[in-house]
């Protein structure tokens, strides 16, 4: 008899295989964009079982909640603009070799990889600026990744600001009905109380910056979705300042450490966690605004 | 106790995977989309029902970002769908 756990962990697996060849292997681009949604959802559930609550929870944020919506957006302008949906043969191809090569490269390197003593993370972490390890990991430790990731997320949203001018004008929106303008009232209130908690738990649990920004922009863009705001152009009034301000606060919090302690990003003992806290704030931010700037980059055009 | 919790957790992913029948089959747009709305609700049962048996607080906060955030996803569906019977 197998164990309820064991059939469990195996139907997931499997699920998951599965619906990854769907994805690839779907007829329309809409079906294609379903079977993703669905394969984060379960993809988030798995790393549940495999004991990682703090992926989990990104990939319920981003793949379960986010890549929908974005790959619904750019499903729209894709059928506007009659973009072929399926590339040549060649392109195919190449994709599928350039994959297979990347595959045996990731799994001659973890064969390879010599066998490594234990990650001194335990004894470390009483010197760190926050208890929990994952946040100890992203905001101290390895803050320098941190601040080079709040600077791609910056670059993103810039290259899709430059993208803009390529794609047609927006659709004039839908009249939107009162049923969804009630939800979006009543659901803002909990997102945003949501964000703070995510936010604040960071400190000793799973959670911070990057959940806390997702759950910010989805209520953002649930917003804009609801016509409850007009859409905004991002790149106006203090609107650049606020994207920036994660990353701009992570630049000042390095000079700072670096002219008093002589090492960037090592806090003075004992201003860790205050340091800390204020970083995620600021990235929560930027998070949450570069993710709306993503959704909403062509749509404000419509405006000028 | 651990096991009663698996047994039901796995009888919600069965439910899952009968609902991705109407996502493969479909026939109507409409008819995937619900089907993955309804994946969000049996991902929050799942996901609270892990959170006793493994013993591990977190995944509350995970079962909180699911129901949060499936409705931005039908959402999004519903009014390309609006606007595109335009």
């Amino acid at each position: 008899m197998i164990s309820p756990v064991l059939l469990f962990d195996l139907l997931l697996g499997l699920s998951l295989l599965w619906l990854a060849w769907r994805t690839l292997a779907a007829h329309t681009l809409f079906e294609a964009c379903v079977s993703f949604i669905v394969f984060g959802l379960l993809m988030a559930l798995s790393w549940v079982r495999l004991d990682a609550p703090d992926v989990a929870l990104a990939e319920a944020a981003v793949g379960a909640g986010l890549t929908g919506v974005l790959l619904l957006g750019a499903l729209e302008r894709a059928e506007r603009a009659r973009v072929e949906a399926a590339p040549g043969p060649w392109w195919r191809r190449g994709a599928g070799l350039s994959a297979l090569l990347l595959f045996l490269l990731l799994a001659a390197a973890l064969i390879t990889l010599p066998p490594r003593p234990p990650l001194p993370l335990q004894e470390a972490l009483p010197l760190a600026a926050a208890e929990h390890p994952v946040t100890a990991v992203l905001l101290d430790f390895r803050a320098w990744d941190t601040l080079l990731e709040s600077a791609v997320l910056v670059l993103a949203v810039v290259a899709a600001w430059s993208l803009e001018r390529s794609v047609s004008p927006p659709r004039p929106a839908p009249v939107c009905s009162e049923v969804l303008r009630s939800l979006v009232r009543l659901l803002l209130p909990f997102s945003i109380l949501s964000a703070g908690y995510l936010l604040w738990r960071g400190g000793h649990a799973p959670g911070g910056a990057f959940q806390a920004g997702t759950v910010l922009a989805a209520a953002g863009i649930l917003l804009l979705l609801s016509d409850l705001r007009r859409p905004f152009d991002l790149r106006r009034g203090y609107w650049p300042l606020a994207l920036l301000s994660g990353l701009l606060l992570f630049i000042a919090v390095a000079l700072g450490t670096l002219g008093y302690g002589g090492t960037a990003l090592d806090y003075p003992p004992g201003g860790g966690a205050a340091l800390v806290l204020l970083l995620e704030l600021g990235l929560t931010v930027t998070i949450a605004l570069a993710f709306i700037a993503l959704f909403s980059s062509g749509r404000s055009r419509g405006d000028e | 106790m651990s096991e009663v919790l698996f047994i039901a957790a796995l009888l919600l992913l069965l439910t899952i995977l009968a609902g991705l029948w109407r996502v493969l089959r479909g026939p109507a747009p409409a008819d995937r989309m619900l089907a993955v709305q309804l994946f969000g609700t049996s991902g929050v049962g799942i996901l609270l029902l892990l959170a006793e048996a493994m013993d591990e607080r977190a995944l509350r906060d995970v079962a909180l970002l699911f129901a949060l955030l499936a409705v931005l996803g039908v959402v999004a569906f519903v009014r390309w769908r609006a606007g595109a019977a335009q």
